[in-house]
């Protein structure tokens, strides 16, 4: 009986205990391990830092996903309508569904195409947000308290971000409705659009706020990605050059061209033997028209940035590359300099580039400027020998076993044309915004507000001559400029400048402003933007008038659904599915 | 360990005790004489014989006081006291066994006769000792309600599990496994880095069976908790049903040793799809290559432009486009080039052998079960390897008479070799796996290293692997298992006793993956190591009270316990880049010289769980059957307020057959009861918790992190983000489940069977909601919606034949079940064919009618108003059908083409005995769903694709010369992409069914004098042939696998032998 006496008070004991020791809370708090709860952040200058860098990110091009900042700002936006290059080159993706360049094209929304496009830009809503909640984050954080002067200065480079994102967003969708109020975070409520003032007089408030801060004029060292005053100044000349305030843009030009930092590349790089490049294992490449040659000033200042020119550049390193090339070379291309010496990687079967649009606008083989415009040079590559020994060309000798090359293969951002090709053409970076980029934008301000005049004339000589064309003018127009404005482009303000738009064409293919320049510049009896002007020229749509509203993108569909009304979509696209 | 030598002694002087008595005698049933039944002295039971083929034996008894024990499967043993007799024959008369079949519920056992819900048992001696690797394998369509789809047939590779369907969109699906009491914590994805496609698995590896780390042979029985009435008293984690093992224990008597080897021989099974030769490759893709800038320039009769510039889109503009561009391949390159098969060349013959040594016995209170189990699986595709070494001892000792010490450990080992199967990423990617391109790598592809190249070299695309390359791939994974499980039961007085059991699991796992430089991986020329690990300890103590107490016409049986667990997981991956040479493997990653492709990372999480829990059974003259059960849990995966729910269920049973007015029927029936239940319970969140948090990165892969940080040429820095927004009102999903079943026995039960029908309500989903896209995050995790299972079960168990030498056993179980949504996410926009309330896998979209081969037969279809029905479509393209009448298509024409889920399962099994012979049959299936053929893997990529290997892709697909083709061309279908805005169609479904031929087994029990001779007490040999024959209207592979380039299945042989000792 004790026996059993002893059982029953020991399993009892063990019982309670475990018991009492089952309702105790504590032991059930959460716990998260390799993430961080805000609770406890921000408690230092170095978490304040953490949160700055973790916005900038998405400038460095070093985001995954969908989050490409600079990427997307520049290149993938624009590639809805193959304006990453040019207004001509399209893409047409072979994984995805066919088609071809047309301003309609993804226009509704969550339909057929790459409305990803559209989305990726308007996920920088999401951005906007973020840097308002960190804004607020840092207002109230201790660090605030015990130094002030950090908390502001951090605030103002992150409302230049924020001045990036939502300029980003203008120039795609026009004003939308960004979170630039605290009180509306976290709200499960859709806010309305934002009027064009306000939502103008929110982005140039950033952007002096930034301007006002103490960010080094160029990225300090090696800190490629981790952004400058004078990314910020580019950032504003496009917002100020979009919104027609001449004025303002003029004057960042000239604070730019006039420190000093940058300057044109004028002296020509290595000679090369292209027989030792592409496709080393396959064979020798064909370049054209000439073979061995010289690298060209310009060459040099593409293909080998960052460099002296380069203002700010999309950082890259062996784990993220220069994506451009596998992005836009055409498929039947497949084999481009890899990351790593003599290893070759394939192109995406993705960027498909006719020469027929090509050659129209830009290409004119057999004008006189044609082998000197180093610039169209730097586009393509005329043939190349496969792996499999066949040489493809664009001009086939069938009976020869040559095959047809059915698109151009751009080098640019790239130096496998270079002797030897170290395998570094992955870390080309591709350049955001180069010094040539600010001689045509000062250009062209100067001529909007007072005419051409020989300043003028001389910015866009120097960039010529660089090019390779000389100093004249009237040497190696466009047909499609010849055939618009004749052959002088200085008799007339309009004339000028869209001799600088074709320029600007030439010169800054692939680095992701045509879609902006296009917007910019009326036609030439200035009913209609030459985005609009193009798609008519194109065929891609059969008249303007009732197109023009294309010239704002379609806020994708998903979003004015679930905004159950409050947000309007941009007038002329469907309002349903 | 005493206790053990005198084990191992009365094991080796058993055959000293040779005395007095001899009895002799036969055995018999009604229909005469039984082989193999066992006789043994009742005071000593290592003292014991088998009867012969004439059913007689002989015994030597220590004592005319010794009684005897006569037992066979299927009857009630018989206990005689020798006394004077030197001749006793025993006559067995059929029992009711079913019906006192022990089941084991949670926190306790009952009997089939007293269930009150919805429980299946298994138990092991009923399936067949093949080489089987885990216990989901052994399941397979035993049971009715528990679906289990197989999804490759890789070594080791686990089970699609669920119970009653998966109605949890975000949620766990899996059932809670209990092994020997001890809830299994996360079982789930314990073996690292095998699945994903993150950076450390450059192609998708294995989903490993959670189960492979227990010896199937060491499981005595399988329950199955399907209704939330059995489940409740798990809580907040048996949402899915309880799937219980229980392993083999000691049983007091003569020692048994038993040997158990199988070696099986495997072949490929030959593929459906026939693959182009190099030829027909290259010509195939010259053709393609004319055809396709036919259809980019938008010409004849792809588009209307005028390609020719003639004024007129016809057929010349076709040819002028055709002909514009030159061959892919030119005639001497087709000449020149050799063929392989690289589905042929990624397979082989593989085999399995297995090993199983176990010996059992038990004496003075002491029990105990051991054994050692090996099993190796050389797999079909080459390199694909499994081997387990599995150790199990289970140890009883009875202290003094109230106290009982239980000690189980369990150590295991696997080791396997992964091969890629399955769709790993697009084909043509360096992700892609290697059946993808066994499948999609063009035939002319060389299998030898290319010696300047330094790899096997690729073939059209630069992107796509060789095969030959990938099989150089290391991918090696060792999984370590320990699992200590002891307990504790002390009898407080007869009716009332306390159990302790703890359990203590810890797993830890190595993958070594190696992509060499000579596999020549886009992604990885220069070769890549990644080692990956996890280790994960689950904790747990329960303790708990049992009452049982009879009270005249009443019974009760209570229990009442507490619980504490805890989950700790950690994992880590190192990943390096650029090795100058392939030697070194994971050995050495420092020398990978790559910086910017170094990664390292680390992860830990940790659960709490705190839990109560009761039930209360009422019996009222054994007719009337009472159930209560409740649990209480708290977790620390909810948020602050939400931490504790509690689970309750109450289930009734009447066994109507007892009723004294039914004593008239008791001679054809046997027995029947009513079940009704219904109960509660639980479904954690899998990897979201309630709070906010900033991440320091993104995840892309298992545990790979994208660091917010900004890339300097002097290291990174450091950022964080906002990743989630916070749910402080975060909960449990709850699974209502309400089920009323009847159980039956017909003929003295030669016929015993049950039918369930039951309602199985999910409320408060773990969801997403969207928060508006101006926020700074997209979602926040929440509980929206809720969705439904309905179904019936029905099982059937029959001796359909019981003569003396031959009989026929059928076990039949069947289940229909359908899904539903019962509310959805209020953001959720429904398209205008979507309902809220629409099946869970339902495929909606258009009705097809073949393609148009012409535009003559474009023109023709018209809408009764005589309007053209698809005026966009261009030849190729197929015909849709207008469903619903309007003379339009558009979205009006969706409707319901199918479901995705079978609705129909069943399991089918038939045992045969003859003599000493016996044989199985034994079938599972599905049936009722929709699945795509797999033709449409032909026709989607449009026949062009460079990585369309198909030799039916140039005999369908529609194409200017190919005019007879049945299937879609290249022309886009704008009827399809402009007149509606989602859906599917039917051209390329099929609903469809299938039976599987699992097994045919044929065992022999050899002669009792030929084992006598070889020192055995028994010995038999057993044939078995697996996999091999499926009735089908599918007409692809397999129809279970889903998805395309599975692992390869194979036809099984095996030969096995059991002796025992």
């Amino acid at each position: 009986m004790k026996k059993i006496i002893s059982l029953i008070l020991t399993s009892s004991l063990l019982v309670s205990a475990t018991f009492s020791f089952t309702s105790c809370e504590k032991a059930l708090e959460t716990k998260v391990y390799g993430q961080i709860v805000p609770e406890s952040f921000f408690q230092t200058e170095a978490d304040l830092k953490a949160a700055l860098t973790g916005m900038m990110i998405y400038i460095s091009g070093r985001g995954e996903g969908t989050d490409y900042g600079l990427w997307t700002s520049h290149w993938v936006a624009p590639r809805v309508y193959g304006l990453s290059m040019t207004d001509e080159l399209y893409r047409q993706p072979s994984s995805w569904s066919r088609w071809t360049w047309t301003p309609s094209h993804g226009a509704e929304g969550n339909g057929p195409g790459r409305p990803e496009d559209n989305w990726a830009v308007w996920q920088f809503n999401q951005k906007v947000a973020k840097i308002t909640a960190l804004l607020e984050d840092f207002k109230n954080c201790p660090v605030a308290e015990s130094n002030p002067e950090l908390v502001e200065e951090y605030s103002k480079q992150l409302k230049g971000l924020r001045a990036f994102y939502m300029y980003t967003l203008y120039e795609f969708f026009g004003p939308v409705n960004t979170i630039i109020d605290p009180t509306k975070l976290n709200s499960t409520e859709y806010t309305p659009r934002m009027s064009d003032a306000e939502y103008r007089a929110a982005i140039e408030s950033d952007y002096e706020a930034v301007f006002s801060s103490k960010l080094p004029d160029v990225q300090v060292g090696d800190m490629h990605g981790y952004v400058s005053m004078d990314f910020f100044r580019m950032c504003a000349i496009r917002y100020y050059m979009a919104t027609a305030q001449w004025a303002k843009a003029e004057a960042l030009c000239r604070t730019i061209l006039n420190s000093g930092r940058y300057s044109l590349i004028t002296a020509p790089g290595a000679t090369v033997q292209t027989a030792d490049v592409v496709g080393v294992a396959g064979g020798a490449a064909k370049f054209g028209p000439e073979y061995d040659y010289t690298y060209s000033p310009f060459e040099v200042a593409v293909n080998t940035c960052p460099n002296a020119e380069t203002i700010f550049s999309c950082p890259v390193n062996t784990n993220h590359g220069n994506i451009w090339i596998t992005e836009i070379t055409n498929g039947s291309l497949y084999y481009f300099p890899g990351p790593s010496a003599g290893e070759l990687t394939a192109a995406w079967n993705m960027g498909y580039t006719p020469w027929k649009h090509f050659h129209d606008l830009f290409g004119y083989e057999g004008d006189d400027s044609y082998d000197k415009d180093t610039r169209v040079r730097q586009f393509y590559i005329k043939g190349y020998n496969r792996r499999s020994g066949s040489l493809m060309v664009e001009t086939p000798n069938e009976a020869a076993g040559e095959l047809s090359m059915p698109g151009a293969a751009p080098y640019k951002f790239t130096n496998y044309k270079t002797a030897g090709h170290s395998g570094a053409e992955w870390q080309i970076e591709q350049p955001a915004y180069r010094l040539s980029d600010v001689y045509l934008y000062l250009a062209e301000c100067i001529v909007r507000q007072s005419g051409v005049n020989d300043e003028a004339k001389k910015l866009v000589a120097d960039i010529r001559e660089r090019a390779g064309l000389g100093r004249d003018l009237t040497f190696g127009l466009t047909r499609y400029y010849k055939e618009l404005w004749g052959n002088d482009p200085t008799v007339s303000k309009d004339a000028f400048l869209h001799f600088i738009l074709w320029e600007r064409g030439r010169e800054l293919m692939g680095e992701g402003q045509r879609y902006e320049d296009l917007h910019r510049f009326m036609n030439k009896d200035g009913s209609h933007t030459m985005f609009v002007q193009r798609a008519y020229d194109l065929q891609k749509i059969s008249d303007m008038a009732s197109n023009d509203y294309r010239n704002l993108m379609p806020i994708p569909h998903k979003i004015i659904l679930q905004s159950n009304g409050v947000l309007q979509q941009n007038p002329g696209y469907p309002t349903t599915e | 360990m005493r206790k053990l030598l005198t084990i191992l002694m009365l094991f080796c002087a058993a055959s000293v005790f040779a005395q007095n008595v001899t009895v002799s005698g036969t055995v018999s049933d009604k229909f005469g004489p039984i082989i193999g039944a066992s006789v043994f002295v009742v005071e000593n039971n290592t003292i014991g014989v088998i009867t012969d083929e004439n059913g007689r034996y002989s015994l030597t008894v220590p004592s005319a006081e010794n009684s005897l024990v006569f037992s066979f499967i299927g009857y009630d043993s018989v206990t005689e006291k020798v006394g004077a007799r030197r001749t006793i024959n025993v006559v067995f008369s059929e029992s009711a066994t079913r019906l006192e079949d022990v089941v084991v519920i949670g926190y306790g056992s009952t009997t089939v006769k007293n269930l009150t819900s919805s429980v299946s048992s298994v138990k092991t001696e009923d399936i067949d000792n093949t080489a089987i690797a885990s216990v989901d394998n052994m399941l397979l369509g035993r049971v009715a309600g528990l679906n289990m789809t197989s999804n490759s047939a890789q070594p080791g590779a686990s089970v699609d599990v669920n119970i009653r369907g998966s109605i949890s969109p975000n949620g766990n699906n899996e059932p809670l496994y209990v092994i020997d009491g001890v809830p299994m914590t996360s079982n789930t994805a314990n073996i690292a880095g095998t699945t994903g496609n993150g950076a450390a698995s450059l192609a998708t590896g294995l989903n490993q069976s959670p189960l492979n780390t227990i010896n199937p042979s060491d499981i005595v029985s399988i329950d199955v908790l399907k209704d939330a009435s059995a489940a409740a008293i798990y809580g907040s984690a048996s949402a899915n049903g309880v799937i219980i093992i229980t392993t083999r224990r000691g049983q007091e008597g003569r020692p048994r040793v038993t040997y158990n080897g199988t070696y099986t021989f495997q072949v490929p099974k030959p593929y459906k799809e026939k693959l182009m030769d190099s030829k027909t490759f290259m010509e195939t893709h010259n053709f393609w290559v004319h055809e396709r800038v036919a259809h980019t320039a938008n010409t004849y009769p792809y588009g209307q432009v005028d390609y020719n510039g003639d004024g007129v889109v016809d057929v010349n503009d076709y040819n002028a486009a055709f002909n514009s561009v030159s061959d892919m391949f030119s005639p001497a390159e087709i000449a020149a080039a050799s063929s392989t098969d690289w589905l042929d060349y990624v397979t082989d013959n593989a085999y399995i052998t297995e090993h199983n040594v176990s010996m059992s016995g038990g004496t003075g209170g002491t029990r105990y079960f051991a054994s050692y189990n090996y099993y190796l699986n050389d797999g079909i595709l080459k390199g694909s390897r499994m081997a387990r070494n599995s150790v199990r001892v289970n140890l009883d000792q009875k202290i003094g008479e109230r106290i009982n010490l239980g000690l189980n450990i369990n150590y295991t080992n696997i080791n396997t070799n992964n091969q890629s199967s399955g769709t790993s990423a697009v084909i043509g990617i360096g992700t892609a796996s290697l059946m993808q391109n066994a499948y999609g790598f063009p035939p002319f592809g060389s299998t030898t290293i290319d010696p300047e190249l330094g790899f096997y070299p690729h073939a059209i695309d630069g992107q796509q692997t060789n095969p030959a390359g990938q099989l150089q791939i290391t991918d090696k994974n060792k999984n370590n298992r320990i699992f200590i499980n002891p307990t504790l039961t002390i009898d407080i007085t007869r009716d009332l006793n306390f159990k302790l059991v703890g359990g203590y699991d810890t797993q830890t796992s190595r993958r070594d993956y190696y992509i060499p430089r000579i596999t020549g991986n886009y992604l990885a020329p220069n070769g890549m190591a990644t080692v990956a690990g996890q280790e994960s300890v689950n904790k747990s103590l329960e303790g708990y009270f049992t009452y049982n107490k009879v009270f005249g016409d009443h019974r009760l049986d209570a229990v009442l316990g507490f619980g504490a667990y805890g989950t700790d997981f950690r994992s880590y991956i190192l990943q390096s880049s650029n090795f100058w040479t392939d030697s070194f493997v994971t050995d050495n990653m420092a020398i990978g010289s790559d910086n910017d492709q170094r990664y390292t990372g680390t992860s830990r999480s940790e659960i709490r769980k705190y839990s109560q829990f009761g039930r209360i059974n009422y019996t009222f003259k054994e007719r009337y059957i009472f159930s209560v059960t409740g649990r209480r849990d708290g977790s620390s995966v909810f948020a602050a307020n939400k931490k504790w729910g509690f689970f309750p269920s109450v289930s009734a049973a009447w066994r109507i057959s007892d009723e004294p007015w039914m004593e008239a029927s008791k001679g054809w029936l046997s027995n029947l009861k009513l079940r009704v239940g219904y109960g509660t319970s639980g479904n954690e969140p899998q990897r979201a918790n309630a709070l906010s948090v900033y991440a320091t990165g993104e995840i892309t892969g298992a545990n790979v992190v994208m660091p917010y940080g900004v890339m300097t040429s002097g290291g990174d820095i450091g950022g964080i983000q906002l990743s989630t927004a916070a749910n402080p009102n975060l909960s449990w999903e709850t699974n209502e489940t309400v089920n009323v079943g009847l159980d039956f026995g017909f003929a003295r039960s030669r016929v015993t069977g049950s039918i369930d029908w039951f309602v199985r309500t999910a409320r408060d989903l773990i969801d997403y909601k969207t928060l508006p896209y101006d926020q700074p995050v997209t979602q926040v995790i929440s509980n929206i919606g809720s969705t439904q299972a309905k179904g019936i079960e029905f099982e059937l168990h029959s001796i359909n034949v019981r003569t003396r030498d031959f009989s026929w056993k059928t076990d039949f179980n069947f289940s229909y079940t359908k899904y539903r949504w019962l509310t959805r996410n209020p953001e959720l926009v429904l398209s205008s064919w979507q309902s809220v309330t629409d099946e869970m896998s339902a495929i909606f979209g258009w009705n097809t009618d073949g393609i148009f081969h012409s535009y003559d037969e474009i023109n023709a279809y018209k809408n009764s108003r005589g309007e053209l029905l698809q005026p966009k479509a261009v030849p190729g393209n197929i015909r849709y059908l207008d469903y619903n009448g309007d003379g339009v298509l558009d979205d009006a024409d969706n409707h319901l083409l199918g479901r995705s889920t079978p609705p129909f399962r069943f399991g089918f099994n038939n045992v045969f005995t003859y003599k000493r012979f016996s044989a199985m049959l034994y079938f599972y299936g599905a049936a009722g769903h929709t699945v795509n053929t797999p033709a449409q893997r032909g026709g989607s990529m449009g026949g062009a694709e460079q990585h369309n290997t198909f030799v039916n892709g140039i005999q369908h697909i529609w194409s200017m010369k190919n005019q007879q083709g049945d299937w879609p061309g290249i022309g886009n279908d704008l009827t399809s992409s402009t007149q509606r805005t989602g859906g599917s169609n039917d051209f390329f479904l099929k609903k469809i069914w299938y039976a599987k031929l699992r097994n045919v087994q044929l065992s022999y029990l050899i002669p009792d004098a030929a084992a006598k001779a070889m020192k055995l007490s028994s010995l038999a040999v057993t044939l078995d042939a697996q996999n091999l024959g499926t009735l089908t209207n599918f007409v692809g592979y397999d129809p279970e696998m889903r998805g395309n380039y599975p692992y390869p299945i194979c036809y099984s042989f095996t030969i096995g032998v059991k002796a025992s000792f």
